[in-house]
């Protein structure tokens, strides 16, 4: 440590000796404490000047005596004469409050707020990490009104969906551009390190964003990493533990042992004989007597446990995961330059046992400037490790193990000789502790990103800018799994013990051998691997020009190009068996297979934009963008597609003086936003990436795989059956937008209001047609979708004192999006891209339905009397029936959105709460299904595994003319012949409402006061957080399986849950932050 | 100073602007052609991937399996949820669809190859080829749905997604002039390009082509014999062809890319349906489809003991070949001990010889003793003068027995087709009272997973197996198996407009047009 701070030091001289009069740093900072951003400073009297930054900080070179002039927009101007210190902190007063704030909009131009005839919200970096999460997603979440981050799923480097305003695209992306330091960002949001970023501008509508043209329709996120500040240097060091468990479980029965109809199988009522090699648990209940679990070993022992369930059974089977978090930042500057360096490092851990993962990210960033010239620049690398199992395996595998069964004493798999593969009990899947073992995906990422920013500004109203960019993101995947054999004996001995109904223990000689023994699939050591590399270059030109035409009229005029080209190479090799575990190609056995997957694509994309405000007296504004595109990806016609928008602001408050002189309202504006803006990324099959969608316009010819071909000598190709469009083009999105924004009582509390409709025509998607068309799919722009909502911000300083400060925030928002068109004779679209299967039979999938919202859920269902929706059983077996069409379940997108924030402080504490709210949608829970085929699952014991008459029923008395309601009729079976196998192929018995609302992030923090750590000099400040995130989630009684926000996937067809996502968790932290 | 302000807006912005734009010219033109799949490929490389998904159509699962139990081959076993649909005859649209959705996909390759081919003479063969193949298979998508898209079909990639339906009869028509059309193009260019190995069924023998045109040409005028126009068709179709013309004894054709047990996918597609996959697991029809009763119970009465064995494995409680009606509804019918299964042994590694020959053996797309068969019948009618129907006949049973591996095949089909009695009309066509009934009752015992659709043609034609049975399922009304499949569910959902005006179609009611 003492070298460290040495070493700061002597970074602290070198600046130091850039100043040749007195240096001082200073904070300019409104009435509320809050920073006030790019304010100019000027010593009085001369022309020297600076500007502060973001955070309100600057430096300057003064002699004492000189007075300096703060002027910006939105504030007071005010004097300050300098005194002897080397510290100036100054207050200036707002005028307004939002209004004035200075927003960073697309292109990274700086607009006042009350300018925007768009909606727009920022979002401060120490907002984002008040609870320390690892992805600055989570961060975002429950803040920003119209601003959905869906966590997708558990685990390392938790997946995320973001959306801005719903959906739009049926087979695009709908997820919003990122855009880091004024350049597109192509890697994962969760590379970034939270603690690198200054603050995140939310630009909601694609009228916000329209200047990035066939990119812009699905809003955009503006993140500015931190550059450094114009104060004296400062180093930051935290360290941050945490620790994740488990919070909920599915809800499973505790009730039943285990039979999966071996015996008595025809005998179906009297289905009571416990059988105890089985995972299917339809067995007698469960008595407390010594039963025997599995088989008896070769040495002729047997596990006796028993006959009761265990307690903690499933919970204690997932780790408590410790992650710890270090972070290290150092930041300085003066009046002309500013450097920022960062490095983090995050070591996690997951709940899924042997999951494990890093995180390493490096960023350098600063400013430098020389007169009218200016450069700033931003560098980053982040390393990011995954290890992780086959959670879907591992979970259904610990679910649908029976309550009786001690699992987690069965952990040792490789010496206790009941874990291990022969001696697990369970005849039909492996111990879950040996799959982890055994089976391993690594995924190593290199991501680095950079750009430089090179300015000239000749003149004071004119800037010429350049900016070079890039993003290269290298992956290298490994999928290990270890051989494991089962023993002669397992394979030979077909020796079962079984209970007798009258509770003895019996000996059946020739039950079968054991099942899996037989069907081992761990037979050969396997590898299978891949690289992949994703480079992306963009290149910046923009002029800005911004003149006070006159003393009405104010110009700000930026016009510009962008040039972005997209490669993406990857290779990937199957060794399906290796002779031996070590794992490399080199090592296989047979004929690798190439699985398709050694490809190169590359896409180019040039945009020519322009965008211009006009202001009259910062009263009225009016804004207009256009910008075309040339897209290698499309055929020449359909180059130069024009993307516009036009948008104007009026400060009513202003114009008509006696709105805003009241003593409640202070200020009122109204605005209004119109655009048309693009997006092709439907060619990429949703990706981001342009390269991913290069030639979907290219008729292809296939090796026929399908028919088995290359063979050794004969090799094989098939005409596509997807029909490639030559003139496909983008999409169109054409957004309408009107906002309202309301100040009251000084500003202590404000409103916004926005409604919007958005209209997306030319979609494209890939139409199933006619199979008699020779293809069964064509890429065409034929989908039509409308997207209609409404947002609301609400923010109070509801306490605020010398000692007290409660901020509150609620926003909510309402969306909705309907299909209207999906192609002549196309009256749905899966969007899941396959059909959920149980047993062989389709049970559901997400669909674009035209009429119907999207997207939309559909699932097969029990047969039902369309006149009343009673469940139609049969008159003599009282069994229902199951529908072969699908029904309409609704959306799988929250319609409802709540967010609030609290913020309250007392002295050196702070409190911040953040919930949230997500209703009016459904989700379907497949892992439903496996629990019920299992007999785990609660609901198979509603009606005590016992027949029953169907909840809801009727029969017919006369085949089929006439209905009566079902008051007697008892379904044939109550166990194992009713719930696995007829009530678990239903879909729609395991849709749920997704309602939820949850307390996402609670964060105490304690600023030790500066007397108790004054001694120590070198500490300037100390911060210490307690916090926890997804501490409560409260859902219906319905939702009996997991967290409504997971999902099979992070594109467009959310909505369903598996047990490929691990169950929900509760995170607690503790930061220490020092500040030197 | 403001003159340099002005000097560098007039030069700076146009600069800044076209800095960019600098892009050599075709910096813009990189995605087209896909660097990684190929848009344009020798059409022998189509031309046996054509071929491979042909044997595919003929014997993967979910093509013909419906139509082996309805032909009395095949029964659904016990211990599986029956399925009523097929058990009742409620046909649905997605019964058989695959013979469609996968169907005209085929086509598509084949028209593929005859456009490409059509534009160069060197490349006659494979136009010929192209148009026999899309003959033979557009002849079946008649056979099983009557009217189709074909004039309008296969035109996606020009842009005519949604293919109108053309009549029946007219289909025929054109597709009995393609075939003709195909063998002038292969006698007129001897110097064309030949597909070679490519060729997987043929191996570029163009001579066996001409052959495998008219007996398609042959197997499809067959099917007009019932119809008002059809004997004076038939007479003139067949002016100046003799046997030699047509596949003969030991000419099979048969597909084979080089079928190994390496992968699923690359498994002969009957072994890959009814078989074992690589690892020796059986695949579902090897469990959930058994022999029929009605067939077994037809060949113990007509004194076969050399087919049964060929085709099923004896059951382990009595080792018999046992068969199950179909529509029983008698769930312990579900093990080897008790019904018998398709192939002759439950362990793979035994199979060397019997239907289910090896995972690597050829498929028959057309046997020998089919169009032995055909010709018999034409000779027998009359339409093929200087021909022996008895010959042929005897011949085709005699290939029958040798595709099914049965030892010293000649003499055992002599001992079969040469018995005297009660059985002679059913065997004996030199001592049948009724030969045209010998010849199709002996072709459907001999077309048993090879070609069902065939049988079925000549049922709806004929009605021979005249005591062919219904289902004995519960619930069963129907009083005759069903006349024709419903179109594909893809064609109600996404060509809506154009298969409405088809009308309301009943499998069990609207028939073929060559139908009587």
């Amino acid at each position: 440590m003492r070298k460290f701070l040495s070493l700061v030091t002597v970074l602290l001289i070198c600046l130091a000796a850039f100043a040749q009069t007195k240096n001082v740093t200073g904070k300019i900072t409104d009435q509320q404490n809050q920073p006030v951003p790019f304010a100019s400073i000027r010593i009085k009297g001369t022309r020297v000047g600076v500007s502060a930054d973001a955070d309100g900080s600057f430096a300057i070179k003064v002699k004492a005596g000189d007075v300096l002039v703060v002027t910006g927009t939105g504030v007071t101007s005010k004097e300050y004469t300098v005194g002897d210190g080397t510290v100036i902190p100054i207050v200036v007063v707002r005028k307004e409050s939002n209004l004035t704030e200075v927003v960073v909009t697309a292109l990274g131009i700086q607009r006042q707020a009350k300018e925007l005839g768009y909606s727009t919200q920022k979002v401060a970096g120490k907002d984002l990490e008040q609870a320390k999460p690892i992805s600055v997603a989570n961060g975002l979440t429950g803040k920003v009104s119209g601003l959905e981050i869906q966590t997708v799923n558990n685990g390392l480097f938790a997946p995320t969906r973001i959306t801005l305003r719903g959906n739009r695209s049926l087979t695009g992306n709908n997820q919003p551009l990122i855009v880091v330091d004024g350049a597109i960002f192509s890697n994962d949001i969760s590379t970034l390190n939270p603690d690198d970023i200054q603050d995140i501008t939310v630009l909601k509508g694609s009228s916000a964003s329209a200047v990035y043209g066939s990119d812009a329709s699905n809003g955009v996120l503006i993140v500015t990493t931190k550059h450094g500040n114009r104060t004296r240097p400062v180093v930051t060091v935290s360290t941050t533990g945490q620790l994740e468990e488990v919070s909920y479980l599915p809800s499973y029965q505790n009730l039943y042992g285990s039979n999966g109809g071996e015996r008595y199988v025809y005998d179906q009522n009297n289905l009571t004989s416990y059988i105890p090699i089985e995972n299917q648990g339809y067995g007698p209940l469960f008595n407390g007597t010594v039963v025997p679990l599995g088989r008896t070993l070769e040495d002729g022992s047997t596990l006796m446990v028993p006959y009761a369930a265990v307690k903690n059974q499933k919970k204690d089977f997932f780790n408590k995961a410790v992650t710890t978090q270090n972070n290290f930042s150092y930041s300085a500057g003066d009046e002309t330059s500013r450097f920022f360096l960062s490095a983090q490092d995050v070591n996690s851990k997951s709940i899924m046992p042997n999951d494990n993962g890093r995180r390493d990210a490096f960023r350098v960033g600063g400013s430098k400037t020389y007169g009218i010239f200016s450069a700033n620049y931003s560098l980053s690398y982040t390393y990011k490790y995954t290890n992780i199992g086959n959670t879907a395996a591992i979970y259904d595998d610990v679910m649908s193990a029976p309550a009786n069964v001690p699992l987690s004493s069965l952990k040792n798999w490789q010496t206790y000789k009941f874990a291990t593969m022969d001696g697990y009990f369970n005849d039909y899947f492996y111990n879950p502790y040996m799959i982890s073992a055994t089976q391993r995906n690594q995924t190593t990422d290199n991501n680095i990103t950079g750009n430089v920013q090179l300015n000239l500004k000749p003149t004071k109203w004119l800037n010429f800018s350049y900016r070079l960019s890039m993003n290269n993101l290298s992956r290298k995947f490994e999928f290990t799994q270890l051989e494991e054999d089962y023993s002669n004996f397992s394979l030979t001995n077909a020796t079962q013990l079984f209970i007798n109904p009258d509770g003895s223990i019996d000996t059946n000689t020739s039950a079968g051998t054991k099942y899996i023994a037989v069907n081992n699939s761990l037979t050969a050591p396997q590898y299978n691997t891949f690289n992949y590399n994703n480079f992306l270059v963009t290149s910046d030109f923009l002029v800005t020009i911004d003149k006070d035409l006159n003393k009405n009229f104010n110009l700000r005029v930026t016009l510009g190009t962008t040039y972005i080209d997209n490669k993406i190479t990857e290779i990937g090799i199957n060794a399906n068996s290796l002779f031996f575990p070590v794992f490399n190609v080199q090592n296989l056995t047979g004929i690798p297979s190439l699985a398709n997957q050694n490809f190169f694509e590359e896409a180019r994309r040039l945009g020519y934009f322009g965008e211009g405000t006009l202001g009259y007296k910062n009263l009225a504004f009016i804004h207009g963008s256009y910008r075309t595109d040339i897209d290698s990806r499309l055929s020449k016609s359909n180059r130069f597609i024009p993307y516009y928008d036009l948008d104007g602001s009026l400060v009513l408050s202003d114009i008509v003086q006696s709105l805003g002189n009241g003593r409640v309202l202070d200020y009122l504006k109204l605005r209004g936003a119109y655009s048309v803006t693009g997006n092709a990324s439907a060619l990429a099959g949703g990706s981001q990436n342009i390269a991913d969608g290069a030639y979907a316009t290219v008729p292809t010819i296939l090796p026929a795989s399908g028919y088995g071909f290359p063979y050794s000598s004969v090799g094989g190709y098939s005409v596509s059956t997807s029909i490639a469009n030559p003139n496909i083009k983008p999409e169109t999105v054409k957004e309408e937008e009107l906002g309202l924004e309301f100040g009251f009582l000084k500003s202590r509390i404000s409103l916004g209001a926005t409604a919007y409709m958005q209209h997306l025509t030319n979609g494209i998607v890939y139409a199933q047609i006619p199979r008699s068309s020779g293809f069964d799919q064509a890429l065409l722009n034929a989908a039509q979708t409308k997207n209609e909502g409404l947002e609301f911000d609400f923010k109070a300083n509801v306490i605020k004192n010398k000692d007290w400060n409660w901020n509150i925030g609620v926003n909510y928002t309402y969306y909705h999006s309907v299909v209207q068109e999906i192609n002549a004779n196309t009256p749905s679209l899966n969007i899941s891209g396959t059909n959920f299967q149980f047993n062989g039979i389709q049970t559901g999938a997400v669909f674009a339905v035209v009429g119907q919202s999207f997207p939309s859920l559909e699932t097969n269902d029990w047969v039902r009397d369309p006149s009343n929706g009673k469940v139609i059983v049969d008159p003599t077996t009282g069994n229902p029936s199951i529908s072969s069409t699908y029904k309409n379940e609704g959306n799988t997108t929250p319609k409802d959105v709540i967010g609030v924030t609290s913020n309250v402080s007392w002295k050196n504490f702070t409190l911040a709460i953040t919930a949230d709210y997500r209703g009016g949608y459904k989700i379907y829970n497949l892992i439903g299904q496996f629990m019920t085929f299992s007999g785990i699952s609660s609901q198979t014991t509603v009606a005590g595994r016992q027949p029953f008459v169907f909840p809801n029923s009727e029969y017919s008395i006369d085949g089929g003319k006439t209905y009566v309601p079902n008051t007697n009729v008892t379904t044939n079976d109550g166990n194992f012949n009713f719930w696995p196998g007829i009530y678990d192929e239903v879909g729609s018995n395991y849709v749920v409402s997704g309602n939820v609302w949850k307390l996402r992030e609670v964060a105490l923090s304690y600023s030790i006061p500066k007397r108790i750590i004054a001694g120590t000099k070198v500490i300037q400040g100390a911060v210490l957080t307690i916090s926890g995130r997804n501490l409560l989630m409260i859902r219906p009684k319905t939702n009996l399986w997991t967290d409504p926000e997971f999902s099979e996937t992070t594109g467009n067809g959310v909505g369903v849950t598996s047990e490929n996502q691990s169950p929900p968790t509760r995170i607690f932290t503790a930061t220490l932050q020092i500040t030197l | 100073m403001y003159t340099r302000i002005k000097l560098l807006f007039f030069i700076g912005i146009p600069f800044f602007l076209l800095v960019n734009s600098g892009c050599k010219k075709g910096t813009f033109d990189i995605n087209s052609p896909n660097p990684n799949v190929p848009s344009i490929v020798p059409s022998k490389y189509i031309l046996s991937a054509a071929l491979a998904g042909s044997a595919l159509l003929q014997y993967g699962a979910g093509n013909t399996d419906i139509l082996n139990t309805y032909m009395g081959y095949l029964s659904i076993s016990g211990g599986f949820i029956p399925n009523a649909a097929w058990l009742t005859y409620n046909v649905t649209s997605d019964f058989g669809s695959n013979n469609w959705d996968a169907g005209y996909p085929v086509l598509e390759n084949y028209i593929f190859i005859a456009n490409t081919a059509a534009k160069d003479s060197t490349q006659a063969n494979f136009l010929a080829i192209a148009k026999i193949m899309m003959a033979y298979h557009f002849s079946r998508l008649v056979d099983i749905y009557n009217d189709i898209p074909y004039t309008s079909a296969l035109q996606g990639s020009s842009g005519d997604l949604f293919p109108t339906y053309d009549k029946a009869a007219d289909v025929y028509t054109a597709l009995l002039h393609q075939l003709d059309t195909a063998v002038t193009i292969i006698n007129n260019n001897p110097g064309a390009v030949n597909p070679g190995t490519q060729d997987i069924m043929f191996d570029g023998h163009m001579n066996l082509w001409i052959q495998f045109a008219n007996t398609v040409k042959l197997r499809m005028l067959m099917n007009l014999t019932q119809t008002a126009g059809g004997p004076a068709t038939i007479q003139s179709e067949l002016a100046g062809l003799t046997t030699a013309d047509f596949i003969g004894a030991g000419e099979d054709a048969i597909i084979n890319p080089g079928y190994t047990n390496a992968s699923t996918t690359q498994q002969n597609p009957l072994w890959g349906n009814f078989g074992w996959g690589p690892t020796g697991s059986p695949y579902i029809n090897e469990t959930y489809l058994v022999a029929c009763s009605y067939i077994v119970n037809f060949w113990k009465n007509t004194n076969d003991s050399f087919r049964p064995t060929q085709v099923f494995c004896l059951n382990t409680n009595n080792n018999v070949v046992q068969g199950r009606a179909f529509g029983s509804n008698n769930g312990s019918e579900i093990s080897p001990s008790v019904i018998s299964l398709v192939g002759y042994a439950a362990d793979p590694s035994n199979y060397t010889s019997g239907i289910l020959v090896s995972p690597t053996a050829g498929a028959l797309l057309f046997p020998a003793f089919e169009s032995l068969f055909l010709q018999a019948e034409a000779a027998q009618r009359g339409y093929l003068t200087g021909s022996d129907p008895v010959a042929l006949y005897q011949s085709a049973i005699s290939e029958n027995f040798r595709v099914l591996s049965i030892p010293n095949y000649a003499t055992a089909a002599t001992t079969y087709y040469s018995q005297t009695g009660s059985v002679a009309n059913q065997v004996n066509i030199s001592a049948s009272s009724d030969p045209i009934t010998t010849i199709i009752t002996q072709k459907w015992a001999s077309l048993i997973l090879f070609d069902p659709l065939e049988s079925w043609c000549d049922w709806r034609r004929l009605g021979i197996p005249a005591s062919l049975p219904v289902s004995i399922f519960p619930g069963t009304t129907a009083t005759h198996i069903p006349y024709r499949l419903l179109y594909p569910t893809s064609e109600y959902k996404y060509n809506s407009a154009s298969v409405a005006k088809e009308g309301t179609i009943n499998a069990l009611t609207s028939k073929i047009f060559w139908m009587p």
